[in-house]
C-alpha cells in the first residue's frame, strides 16, 4: 500500500482525477465488505434445504421458513398425528405442516431480543446519566487530584474483563445479580460510563456557563434534564461512536 | 443530600421492580433441556399435563453447544430459573455432590415409583450417584445412545451393489463390524450417486463442547478402551491406552481422513443432520434421539433411511451412552409442583405417548412390550445399543476431564498432532492430574 | 418535546417548582461537596466493578478455590499457580497464538484503515454515504459475526470458497479456513481485519482532518512534491492517531473471545486457542477458579504493561 504520488493534498482541492479514483477505490471497498451482510440477508430468505444445498443457490424461490423457525418451536410428527389436529390458523402453521412439523409454541427468540434491548438501552441510559453529572462535577467544580481521578477513570477501559469477571461472578453470585437485567446493565454501565465522563466532560467544558450564577440548583438539574436527553437519543443512536470521543479527548489533550 | 440518596434509592428500587417479571395468577413451572427435536416434543407432550393439573409449563432450550456451559452456571450461581431440568448424564456426580439436584428416594418411595421399572442402563447412568449405589437424583427421561443411520435407497441400487460385490467380495449391507463400516464409508467416497458428488460418512469432531470425544468413543469402546482398571479404580495405565484402544482411535482417524464431506473439522450432530439431509454422506454417526425425526424427513427419510447399531470391533461392542434424566432443582421455590409433574411423567401411558411422539422412554412398560420392536425401524436397535452402553466419567470434576480429551484427540485425528498412542498417554496425564487434585489418587 | 419553550422558562418553571427547604440545602453546601456528589456515583461504581475485584482476583491467585465447590475448604498454595501457569508449554502456546493473532490483525487494518481513510479524505462527492457504508460492519455485535462468518467458511455450502474458487479457479471445497491448522489463524485475522479496519480507517481520518491546511500551503510554496508532503507532513502529523488506532485494537485484540470462539472454538486442535479462551475454560468450565484468577493477573500485567510502554511512546511522538 502506498499514496499514489499523482495525488494531491492540498488546500487547492485535489485533482478531479484523484477525486475519481479515490471514489472507485472506496467503492470497490464498500461493496466487497458488504458481501457477507448481502448473503446473510438472502439466506435468511432461503428455505432450510436451499440454504444448505451445495453448490450454494444464488437464485431460489423465497420462503418465510427462516423467520418462522426464529420465533416458533416445532416437532416433527407423523402424518396420522398431523391430522387430528385442527388445520393451520397462518402462513408459518401452513409451511411448517407441509414439512410434517407441528408448531409447538413460541421460540425465546422475541424474549431474549427484549433483553438485549433492555440491557442496552438501561446500561447507555445509566451510563449517559453516571457520565454527565461526573462530567458536570469534573468540568465546572475545582475537584482535587481531577487529573488523576480522571485519568484513573479512563484506566479502568485498559482492565481487561478477563482479570475481574471470576470476582464480579462471586459477587453476582452473592447478590443474586447473576442472571438479572440488572446485573447486566450495571455491568454494561461500569464498563461505558469512562467513556461517557471523558466524552460528555469535553462537550460541557463548551457550553457557557448561563442560569448557574448563584447555585441555583434546580436549574442545574433542569439545565441538565435538558441536555440528557438529545444526548440520550444520540448515545443510543451511535454507541459505539463514543469511542470516536474518547480518541479526540485522548489526542487533543 | 440524605434525601437525595433516598431519593436514588428508591429510584433503583423501583427500576428493580419494573424488572422483576409479574409472576402470572396460575402456577407455572419452567422445565430447561438443551434446544433438539426431542425437547420440542415434550412441549406438545406437557400441553396433556397442563390440561389435566392446571399447572403452566415454561421451557428454557438452550442449544447443544452452549447446553452445558449454561445449565452448570446456572446451577453454579444457584440460580432459580429451572425448577426442572434435563441434564446431561455427566453432571450427575456433580450436581448431587454440590446439593444442586433434590435428591429423589423418598418421593419415589412415597409416589410407589421403582427404579426396577426402568432400563438398568439408563438408571445407573441418568439417576444414581455414586455409581452402583441406590441413591437417586433423576428420574430416567430420554433413553439415548449413539447409532448410526445409512442411505437404504442408495444400498439398494444394484450398480452399486456390484461393484461393491466386486471390490470388497461381501454384498453392500450395513456393517457388521468397525473395519467393514470403514470399507463401506471408503466405498462411497467421492462417488456419482445420482449425478451428484457423495461422501462416505459423517462423524463427530465438534471441538467446543463434547462432540469428538462422544464420536471417538464409538471406536474405543469396541476395541478394548476401558476407563479405569474395573478391580483398581482411577488406575488408567492400560486401559486407557491398550493397544486395542491405540488401534481405535487410529480407525477413527484413518475414517476422518479418508471419508469425510470437506469441512468436517468441527461437526457434531446438527452438521451431521445437515450432510445426510442434504444427501451428501452415505452413512452418519448420531444419537438415537433424532431417528424419529430422521425417519419422517420428507427428503431422506421413510424408505430411504436405514439404520444400524454401532458395529462390532476387535473386543467386542459398546456404545457411547448419550441421554439424560429429569432432576429437580435444589434452588427452585416450586419443588412440590416439579415433584408433581416427575410423578405424571413416571406413569406408562404418559411414557408410551412419550415414545410415540419422538422422545426415548426408558420404562420398561414401554421397552418390554411384545410389539415394541415393530413400532418403528429403529426401536429394536435402540433396545440393543441401550444394552452395550458405556459413558462418559460422571465424577464432580468431569469437565476438566472431558476438555483434557478434546484437546487431545482433536490434536491428534484434526490437527495432526503426535501419533494414537502420545494421545492417549496425554489423555491419562491429564485425567491423572485431575484425579491427583480431587484426592482420589 | 415542548420544542417552543426556552430552557430559561423551564429552569424558572423548575425552580418555582423546588421545595425551599431542599434548595436552601443544597445552597449551603461548598463546591468542593457538591463536586462529590456528582463524582462519587461513578467512582463508586467503577471501584465495585473494576476496582474491588481486581483486588479479589489477586487474593484468589494464591489460593485453590473453586467457585463451583463452595464447601470444599480453601487453601492458601502461594505462589503455585503463578509457577504452573508459566510453565505449562499449553499456555505458552496460547500466548503465542494470540499474540500472532494481534500482531497480523493491527497490521492488516491499519494498512487497510489508513489507506482507505485517506482515500476518503481526498472529499469527493458523496465521500460522507461511502463512509457510513464502510462503518457497519464494526457495528454488529462480534457474536453474531462469528456465527455467520462460520456460515460463509463452510467449503461445500459457504460463500467464501465459492469467491475464492472463481478469482483462483481451484475447487471451491479443496481448502478448509477454519479446518485446517494453516488457515484456522487466518480465517481469524480475516474476519477481525473485515470488522474493525473501519474502527482504524475513523481514528485515521479524524488524523487527517487535524492537519492545518497552512501547513500543506506552506509546503507548495516551498515545492515540495506531494510525495514529499505525504511523508513528511500527512504520516508524521496523523501518526499520533495511528498509533493510538493499534493501542485501542491491541488492547481489545488481546482480549478476544466471543469470535473466535464461535468461529473455531479454538481448534482444530488447540490452534487457535488464543489466551482468553484457554482462560475461559479454565474459569469457568473446569472452575480452576484460583487457577485462572492467576491466569487472568498474568495477563492483565501484560496488556497493562505493554499498554504503559506504548503509551510512553506515543507520548513522546506526540510532543515532536
Amino acid at each position: 500500500m502506498s499514496a499514489s504520488s499523482s495525488s494531491a493534498h492540498s488546500v487547492v482541492e485535489p485533482s478531479a482525477l484523484t477525486k475519481r479514483i479515490a471514489l472507485g477505490a472506496v467503492i470497490l471497498y464498500a461493496l466487497i465488505t458488504m458481501i457477507p451482510l448481502f448473503w446473510i440477508v438472502i439466506t435468511s430468505m432461503k428455505s432450510p434445504p436451499d440454504s444448505i444445498s451445495y453448490p450454494p443457490k444464488i437464485f431460489f424461490q423465497p420462503s418465510i421458513e427462516g423467520y418462522c423457525n426464529l420465533f416458533t418451536n416445532q416437532t416433527r410428527q407423523t402424518p396420522e398425528y398431523l391430522e387430528t389436529l385442527p388445520p393451520p390458523q397462518n402462513r408459518c402453521e401452513e409451511v411448517t405442516r407441509q414439512r410434517n412439523m407441528v408448531i409447538v409454541g413460541p421460540s425465546n427468540f422475541l424474549k431474549r431480543f427484549a433483553n438485549s434491548l433492555i440491557i442496552a438501552f438501561g446500561s447507555t441510559a445509566l451510563s449517559v446519566l453516571l457520565g454527565t453529572i461526573a462530567a458536570y462535577g469534573f468540568s465546572r467544580f475545582k475537584v482535587p487530584l481531577k487529573d488523576d481521578l480522571l485519568f484513573f477513570i479512563l484506566s479502568t477501559r485498559m482492565m481487561p474483563p478477563i482479570a475481574v469477571a471470576i470476582p464480579i461472578y462471586l459477587m453476582y453470585r452473592e447478590l443474586g445479580l447473576s442472571d438479572t437485567k440488572l446485573g447486566m446493565i450495571l455491568l454494561y454501565t461500569a464498563v461505558n460510563v469512562s467513556l461517557a465522563v471523558w466524552l460528555l466532560k469535553g462537550f460541557i467544558d463548551e457550553i457557557p456557563r448561563i442560569g448557574e450564577g448563584g447555585m441555583d440548583w434546580p436549574a442545574v438539574g433542569a439545565g441538565t434534564t435538558l441536555f440528557l436527553i438529545p444526548i440520550l437519543i444520540f448515545t443510543v443512536l451511535l454507541r459505539k461512536h463514543l469511542l470516536r470521543g474518547i480518541t479526540f479527548g485522548a489526542v487533543r489533550k | 443530600m440524605k434525601k437525595l440518596i433516598a431519593g436514588a434509592t428508591a429510584l433503583a428500587a423501583s427500576a428493580m421492580v419494573a424488572m422483576t417479571p409479574v409472576s402470572a395468577n396460575a402456577k407455572t413451572i419452567t422445565l430447561c433441556w438443551a434446544a433438539w427435536d426431542p425437547a420440542n416434543a415434550l412441549v406438545e407432550l406437557s400441553k396433556d399435563y397442563t390440561a389435566k393439573s392446571g399447572v403452566d409449563m415454561k421451557f428454557e432450550f438452550v442449544p447443544w453447544p452452549n447446553f452445558a456451559d449454561r445449565m452448570l452456571n446456572e446451577l453454579n450461581s444457584k440460580g432459580k430459573l429451572c425448577d426442572l431440568l434435563i441434564g446431561d448424564s455427566q453432571w450427575i456426580g456433580g450436581s448431587a455432590e454440590n446439593g444442586h439436584y433434590v435428591k429423589l428416594n423418598d418421593f419415589f418411595a412415597k409416589e410407589g415409583i421403582k427404579m426396577d421399572d426402568f432400563m438398568p442402563a439408563t438408571v445407573t447412568g441418568y439417576s444414581e450417584w455414586p455409581k452402583g449405589t441406590p441413591n437417586y437424583w433423576a428420574l430416567p427421561a430420554m433413553g439415548d445412545a449413539l447409532g448410526w443411520t445409512y442411505r437404504k435407497d442408495w444400498f439398494a441400487k444394484p450398480e452399486l451393489r456390484d461393484a461393491f460385490k466386486k471390490q470388497y467380495n461381501r454384498d453392500l449391507e450395513p456393517p457388521k463390524t468397525l473395519d467393514e463400516l470403514v470399507d463401506i464409508a471408503k466405498f462411497f467416497q467421492g462417488r456419482e450417486v445420482d449425478g451428484k458428488k457423495v461422501y462416505g460418512a459423517a462423524i463427530f469432531t465438534e471441538r467446543g463442547s463434547e462432540g469428538i470425544t462422544m464420536g471417538v468413543s464409538n471406536f474405543l469402546y469396541p476395541n478394548g478402551f476401558k476407563y479405569q482398571d474395573p478391580k483398581k479404580p482411577y488406575a488408567m495405565e492400560g486401559f486407557v491406552n491398550s493397544d486395542g484402544a491405540v488401534k481405535g482411535l487410529e480407525a477413527y482417524k484413518a475414517l476422518y481422513k479418508c471419508c469425510t464431506p470437506p469441512g468436517y473439522t468441527d461437526a457434531y450432530m446438527g452438521e451431521g443432520l445437515d450432510a445426510f439431509k442434504s444427501g451428501q454422506v452415505a452413512l452418519q454417526m448420531n444419537w438415537f434421539a433424532f431417528f424419529p425425526g430422521l425417519y419422517k424427513d420428507e427428503k431422506v427419510g421413510g424408505d430411504k433411511i436405514g439404520f444400524f447399531v454401532n458395529p462390532k470391533g476387535a473386543a467386542g461392542s459398546g456404545s457411547q451412552l448419550g441421554g439424560q434424566g429429569l432432576s429437580v432443582v435444589a434452588y427452585s421455590p416450586n419443588q412440590a409442583e416439579a415433584l408433581a409433574y416427575i410423578k405424571w411423567f413416571a406413569n406408562p401411558e404418559v411414557q408410551k405417548k412419550w415414545w410415540s411422539m419422538g422422545g426415548y422412554s426408558a420404562h420398561k412398560a414401554v421397552l418390554n412390550d411384545p410389539g415394541f420392536a415393530k413400532t418403528a425401524p429403529f426401536a429394536a436397535d435402540f433396545l440393543v445399543a441401550m444394552g452395550q452402553v458405556m459413558d462418559f466419567w460422571a465424577d464432580p470434576s468431569y469437565a476438566q476431564l472431558l476438555l483434557a480429551e478434546q484437546k487431545r484427540i482433536h490434536d491428534y485425528v484434526v490437527a495432526d498432532k503426535g501419533t494414537a498412542k502420545e494421545a492417549l498417554d496425554g489423555m491419562i496425564k491429564d485425567w491423572t492430574k485431575v484425579f491427583k487434585d480431587d484426592g482420589k489418587l | 418535546m415542548t420544542g417552543q419553550k426556552t430552557p430559561d422558562k423551564l429552569v424558572e418553571r423548575a425552580a418555582q417548582a423546588t421545595p425551599q427547604a431542599i434548595a436552601k440545602r443544597v445552597r449551603g453546601l461548598s463546591d468542593r461537596a457538591i463536586a462529590w456528589i456528582f463524582i462519587t456515583p461513578t467512582m463508586l461504581l467503577l471501584l465495585a466493578i473494576n476496582i474491588f475485584p481486581l483486588i479479589w482476583t489477586i487474593q484468589l491467585s494464591f489460593t485453590n478455590f473453586r467457585a463451583n465447590r463452595t464447601n470444599a475448604a480453601v487453601k492458601n498454595v502461594g505462589i503455585d499457580n503463578y509457577t504452573s501457569i508459566l510453565s505449562d508449554p499449553d499456555i505458552w502456546a496460547a500466548m503465542q497464538s494470540t499474540a500472532h493473532f494481534v500482531f497480523w490483525t493491527i497490521v492488516l487494518q491499519t494498512l487497510i484503515g489508513f489507506t482507505l481513510a485517506w482515500l476518503l479524505d481526498r472529499k469527493f462527492r458523496g465521500h460522507g454515504f461511502w463512509t457510513t457504508i464502510i462503518l457497519i460492519p464494526m457495528m454488529l455485535s462480534p457474536a453474531v459475526v462469528g456465527n455467520f462468518w462460520r456460515f460463509l467458511y463452510q467449503p461445500q455450502i459457504g460463500l467464501f470458497n465459492y469467491i475464492i474458487a472463481f478469482f483462483t479457479g481451484v475447487e471451491p471445497s479443496s481448502f478448509e479456513m477454519i479446518g485446517s491448522v494453516q488457515l484456522a489463524p487466518w480465517s481469524i485475522i480475516i474476519v477481525d481485519t473485515w470488522m474493525w479496519t473501519p474502527y482504524v480507517m475513523l481514528i485515521c481520518l479524524a488524523g487527517l482532518r487535524s492537519i492545518p491546511d497552512y501547513i500543506y500551503e506552506a509546503a507548495e510554496v516551498d515545492r515540495a512534491s506531494h510525495w514529499r508532503q505525504f511523508w513528511s507532513i500527512t504520516i508524521p502529523m496523523a501518526l499520533p492517531f495511528i498509533m493510538l488506532a493499534v493501542l485501542f485494537r491491541g488492547i481489545e485484540n488481546f482480549k478476544m473471545f466471543d469470535m473466535v470462539n464461535l468461529l473455531t472454538s479454538g481448534g482444530p486442535g488447540s490452534t487457535t486457542e488464543v489466551a482468553s479462551i484457554t482462560l475461559k475454560r479454565e474459569a469457568f468450565e473446569k472452575w480452576r477458579t484460583g487457577f485462572s484468577s492467576a491466569f487472568a493477573i498474568i495477563l492483565f500485567v501484560t496488556v497493562f504493561g505493554l499498554a504503559n510502554i506504548y503509551v510512553k511512546a506515543l507520548n513522546q511522538v506526540k510532543s515532536r
